[in-house]
């Protein structure tokens, strides 16, 4: 990211820490890492924070637990389209002395409330980092007990043998300093290089350690097993994303000598164990059997390219070839049918069916409830009942009617272009 | 101080590439390991470990190993012990 960028947002955290009501009391934040050692593309923006959490809280969290008993509640809203912070302002009005700010109630999704109980979901932690962090790129937040941080000198300070400069104290709160003078320019490079060596050092033992370990079980390792060594590359970033990656690897395959078409394509596990091979979606083939696959990443776009690089050069030494298979993201799209939304995949479209749970009105009569939803054009099977919401039924629609699938195929061309 | 800089890009250089070759060769052992009886792993370990003392202080390798058995073993819960135990031994 750029410099300037980045600085332009350190400037906004600063002002945030001071002007926005937290249910922490921020001490001081300090920054270190690319930034501070004055990269011009720094990754991000590496800063901690020492802070001490509000005596209030208590007495916030108590009230914030009182959503538990309205779980049913905040599910209809949900169902019913209303954002979380809306759904929760309905519901605080029978809470007896509710007086959580409105903009923390903005920092939670749907997700985390649903995930296990209302309250769970609000952490003053993750209110704190959410109104710090809002819409500012690149600034990788990290909160330290300010016991665990000592003062080495002037802005210098250390964290778990981390060196850190200090930006912003509360002590000093009109004065922000973020560019450090020589000598604590001088010590921060000093305590990290020192740190760096040892990283070093560990590095290059556990390196020595691992060859020597392949080395030996080469010796002894059945012929007949030294096969295929498949890289397996996760991506769960957007399709644009993923599409823009998948060309640079391909790229970087043919750079390296190795044939691109070893780029694969897979399902969403969970609902299609078949894998795919695929340059486009038109060419896929099918493989019944998962391929083998000896190394599982989810690592960044640079390091996979290196141990592509790493694995073709170690090939004749590993006896063992390398293949990538980056995972593809699940096309899907939505599907508006009478005001109920149905997500249908791919995968969905080629088993033909796609389901989606819906609660029925308590006022409705099972029967009358299968019978408008049959009237749609879908099927109605199995129930069950929630405790936070009422009955609920799955509710099924055949996709080999034409007009459906039709609708599904140019959806899905739209999102592949 | 631009020796410093220079110093501290040239570590972190070099700390990545190392890193690098840690990963694919965690990836590769965690595979090949599942072929070895935990008595062939055993003597694989051991053997890895003596080579290890040629160049490194032995005490240093047996600090790193005890520390970072979890590095190393990446998801075979086994190898930790095997790593344990055959350091036990020596």
């Amino acid at each position: 990211m750029k410099r300037t960028t980045l600085t332009k947002n350190l400037n906004e955290l600063i002002d945030r820490v001071k002007n926005t009501f937290l249910p922490i009391n921020i001490q001081r934040v300090f920054v270190h890492g690319s930034y501070f050692r004055g990269d011009e593309l720094p990754g991000d923006l590496d800063i901690f924070f020492c802070y001490t959490v509000k005596d209030q809280w208590k007495e916030w969290h108590t009230t914030i637990k009182s959503l538990n008993d309205h779980y049913k509640t905040l599910s209809r809203y949900h169902i019913k389209g209303l954002s979380v912070s809306e759904a929760i302002i309905q519901v605080s009005s029978e809470i007896k002395n509710w007086n959580i700010p409105k903009d923390w109630l903005t920092c939670v999704s749907w997700t985390a409330i649903f995930r296990s109980f209302p309250a769970d979901a609000f952490c003053w932690e993750k209110i704190s980092r959410r109104l710090l962090t809002r819409e500012l790129k690149g600034v990788k937040l990290q909160n330290v007990s300010i016991k665990n941080c000592s003062h080495v000198f002037g802005r210098l300070y250390l964290y778990a043998e981390m060196p850190a400069f200090l930006v912003w104290s509360a002590e000093e709160p009109a004065r922000v300093v973020l560019t450090p003078n020589d000598d604590e320019f001088q010590g921060y490079l000093q305590l990290e290089n020192k740190i760096l060596l040892k990283n070093l050092n560990d590095a290059q033992i556990e390196c020595k350690f691992g060859r020597a370990l392949i080395e030996r079980m080469l010796m002894q390792y059945p012929k007949d097993k030294l096969g295929v060594l498949t890289l397996r590359v996760f991506n769960d970033h957007s399709i644009i994303e993923f599409k823009v990656s998948e060309e640079l690897l391909r790229e970087e395959l043919r750079k390296i000598g190795l044939p691109e078409n070893w780029v694969f394509a897979t399902g969403h596990k969970s609902i299609d164990h078949r894998y795919k091979l695929a340059k486009n979606i038109a060419e896929q083939k099918d493989f019944e059997q998962e391929a083998r696959c000896d190394i599982v990443t989810n690592n960044t776009k640079k390091t996979i390219v290196s141990i592509l690089r790493d694995c073709l050069s170690k090939e004749e030494s590993y006896g063992l070839n390398c293949r990538v298979m980056p995972q593809r993201c699940e096309r899907s799209c939505v599907l508006k049918a009478d005001g109920t939304n149905l997500k249908c995949s791919e995968a969905d479209l080629e088993s033909g069916l796609v389901s989606v749970s819906v609660e029925k009105p308590d006022n409705m009569l099972e029967e009358e409830f299968k019978k408008q939803w049959a009237l749609r054009g879908f099927e109605v099977s199995g129930t069950s009942e929630y405790l936070y919401a009422g009955k609920t039924f799955d509710v099924r629609m055949d996709l080999s009617r034409k007009e459906i699938r039709e609708r599904i195929i140019n959806e899905l061309k739209v999102q592949n272009k | 101080m631009k020796e410093l800089v220079t110093k501290n890009k040239e570590i972190r250089g070099q700390i990545k590439l190392l890193k690098t070759e840690c990963f694919v060769i965690e990836n590769v052992c965690f595979k090949m390991l599942e072929f070895f009886t935990a008595e062939q792993k055993n003597s694989i370990i051991k053997d890895a470990k003596n080579v290890l003392i040629q160049d490194i202080d032995e005490s240093k390798v047996k600090e790193y190993l005890l520390k970072n058995t979890h590095h190393i073993s990446y998801s075979i819960t086994s190898l930790k012990d095997v790593v344990v135990q055959s350091l036990g031994e020596k």
